[in-house]
């Protein structure tokens, strides 16, 4: 009987070491190479692998690529430290990928990807991450609201010219710190160091109005509901809920362009292939492809006038001008502090 | 094969404990010393040496942690105290009803069981928002002008959680009443005690470790709740996991993340310690044994 056990338990210890030890295992030249590629999932990711991942595929055979979702900052860590690597190339946050990061990460290959041309001073880098796309934290609002439409971030806080609750993003570095002071006057070139008392004072004005969101689905959800008159959202999730007949419309006079990121885990087993795909998808060529499926915008200059024509007036490069910028290097060095300054304001 | 099987039982009796019978119980043993214990060891030492012990300062830091884990203590209480109050009236009419209303009232109650807890919960949302049905039916028959602030706030909180863990409270105390001799009421009644006497002096305290046991899973389970006080709360609702969440996924910190994961399994063990004292913990599994 107590052989048994013992066989059991042996039993339980392979699978443990085929699981551990398993994976990956490719390289050579000329050999498949199988990429993980990793993101948001949803509407997002489907439309990365049409617009991106099978055309990549198609043109180069030798490299198959599988998908996993969501991407989970916390899971890359843990896969980095514990030395078993089996992403190759995430879809990350503005809020990852910078000097904070960088141990966790492989550096980017710039003789290959055309970083030059990917707007480094919008869309801030330190080497071990490229955008891949662009979207705007946004202000939308109701039509049926309001006579007059609102057309800064200055309106946003204005609650007797446009009465009702508001939608609020319950994060601290989700851009309601930076609408608050440009709405107080702040010129948006002296948005950083973000001085924090006078935010928190301007945001105490609206604080009992605030519906806190904590998810895109969200914010969207409560402007087509009728929950807020007014809301901060993700340009592309405002498009959704347009598409479905909400009397919602995007204020495009002042909003927060920003990007999401390609990143390569440190050990990956692929680095070179997992280059190759960061380079086709921040490609003058390949960049605008995307906004064929979804309006998320190329971070590519060469590739802003290569979208696709009817999503022209929903995407956020074509109204750059009226666009301000995360310091997101600023937020990496004081994401800390903030968010525990931010913390105990809203649970005050 | 009923002898075999009466056979193997007898077998397993307490001389011989590590036979076929104890053999079946390895995997679920295995899989909880792999998957569980080994973890949480690892998160224990994580939490005193990435990088330090001074991970636990975190409390000294900012006044919000003390805070949230005293809202979580809270809520937990307020909703332990609203599924006692529903469930125990519902598990005295379950044990007195008929077979088919009792089949009916259990499935009633089962139901969340069955369904997912992100559905039941955005359920709840298009019930209790200010747009919601319950505010729309009471606008249009002119009972309010203004919305109802029936979510975003604790009362939100408390209506969708105890939804989610009335089960838990009904089924161990109907579990105990189904337990009490059925002719203990009638013969206090015979011997003179009226109705209402019988039921305080025989039938409740004849169901106390049901109770007990009900209290104890609705309030241990809740101190775990984060998804439902985040969707139907307000930030000031916010549950100590969601700081843990936010430490670990958004911060990296894994050690103070640890750190604040040790502290609420500490402060539960402390809790359920305290509970111990009015009743064994085995009621409560033998509660739920004979569900």
């Amino acid at each position: 009987m107590r052989r048994k056990i013992w066989t059991v338990l042996a039993a339980f210890a392979l699978i443990g070491a085929a699981c551990g030890g398993g994976g990956g295992g490719e390289g050579g030249g000329g050999e498949q190479v199988t990429l993980t590629f990793v993101s948001y999932g949803g509407a997002y990711q489907e439309a990365q692998t049409k617009a991106w991942l099978e055309p990549f595929m198609e043109a180069n055979p030798d490299i198959t690529i599988v998908q996993e979702e969501p991407i989970d900052y916390a899971k890359l860590v843990a896969m980095v430290e514990s030395g078993n690597v089996t992403w190759d190339v995430a879809d990350v946050g503005n809020d990852f990928g910078l000097a904070s990061d960088e141990q966790y990460l492989e550096p980017i290959d710039c003789s290959i990807v055309p970083c030059d041309e990917l707007q480094p001073d919008l869309f801030p880098t330190t080497g071990y991450r490229v955008p891949d796309i662009v979207y705007s934290v946004v202000v939308a609002y109701r039509t049926d609201a309001f006579d007059q439409p609102p057309t800064s971030f200055a309106d946003f806080f204005d609650l007797e010219r446009f009465p009702g609750k508001r939608g609020c993003f319950n994060w601290s570095a989700g851009g309601l710190l930076e609408m608050a002071l440009i709405a107080d006057g702040v010129p948006p070139d002296q948005l950083y160091p973000l001085d924090l008392d006078r935010a928190f004072a301007k945001l105490d004005t609206i604080k009992d109005q605030c519906v806190w969101w904590d998810t895109g689905a969200q914010s969207a959800q409560i402007l087509a509901d009728g929950e807020v008159t007014m809301g901060m959202s993700w340009n592309g999730r405002i498009y959704d809920i347009q598409q479905e007949g909400a009397p919602v419309e995007i204020m495009w006079d002042q909003h927060i362009v920003t990007a999401d990121y390609l990143v390569i885990p440190k050990g990956t087993k692929n680095p070179e292939a997992a280059q190759r795909l960061i380079a086709w998808i921040t490609s003058a060529d390949h960049s605008a492809e995307l906004s064929k499926y979804i309006t998320y915008a190329p971070p590519n200059e060469k590739a802003v006038d290569k979208v696709d024509p009817s999503k022209v007036e929903d995407l956020p490069t074509t109204y750059l001008d009226t666009a301000i910028g995360f310091d997101d290097v600023w937020w990496d060095e004081n994401f800390d502090a903030v968010d525990t300054r931010w913390q105990e304001w809203i649970q005050a | 094969m009923s002898q075999v099987a009466r056979q193997g039982r007898r077998a397993g009796s307490i001389r011989s404990p590590l036979d076929a019978w104890a053999l079946l119980a390895m995997p679920g043993f295995l899989f909880l010393v792999v998957f569980f214990l080994v973890p949480l060891v690892r998160m224990g030492l994580r939490s005193l040496t990435d990088p330090s012990p001074a991970n636990y300062r975190i409390f000294l830091e900012s006044p919000i942690y003390l805070r949230v884990l005293w809202t979580t203590i809270r809520t937990s209480l307020i909703v332990t105290v609203v599924c006692l109050l529903i469930g125990y009236p519902y598990a005295y009419v379950m044990h007195h009803a008929g077979p088919k209303t009792r089949a009916a009232l259990t499935v009633l109650v089962l139901v969340p069981f069955w369904s997912s807890l992100l559905v039941r919960t955005y359920a709840w949302t298009v019930l209790l928002q200010d747009s919601g049905v319950i505010n729309s039916v009471l606008r249009d028959l002119g009972l309010i002008d203004e919305p109802l602030q029936l979510m975003r706030n604790t009362l939100g909180v408390t209506i969708g959680m105890s939804h989610i863990l009335l089960p838990f409270m009904v089924l161990p105390i109907w579990a105990t009443m189904r337990r009490i001799d059925p002719d203990l009421v009638p013969a206090a009644e015979s011997l003179g005690a009226p109705p209402r006497a019988a039921f305080r002096k025989v039938f409740l305290p004849l169901s106390l470790p049901g109770v007990f046991a009900g209290c104890l899973l609705v309030f241990v389970l809740a101190l775990g709740f984060y998804i439902t006080p985040a969707l139907l709360g307000s930030p000031q609702n916010a549950m100590f996991s969601e700081l843990i969440v936010n430490m670990v996924s958004e911060r990296l910190r894994f050690g103070v993340g640890s750190a604040l994961a040790m502290t609420l399994l500490a402060v539960t063990l402390v809790l359920l310690a305290i509970g111990s004292r009015f009743v064994r913990l085995g009621d409560a599994l033998g509660g739920m044994e004979s569900r």
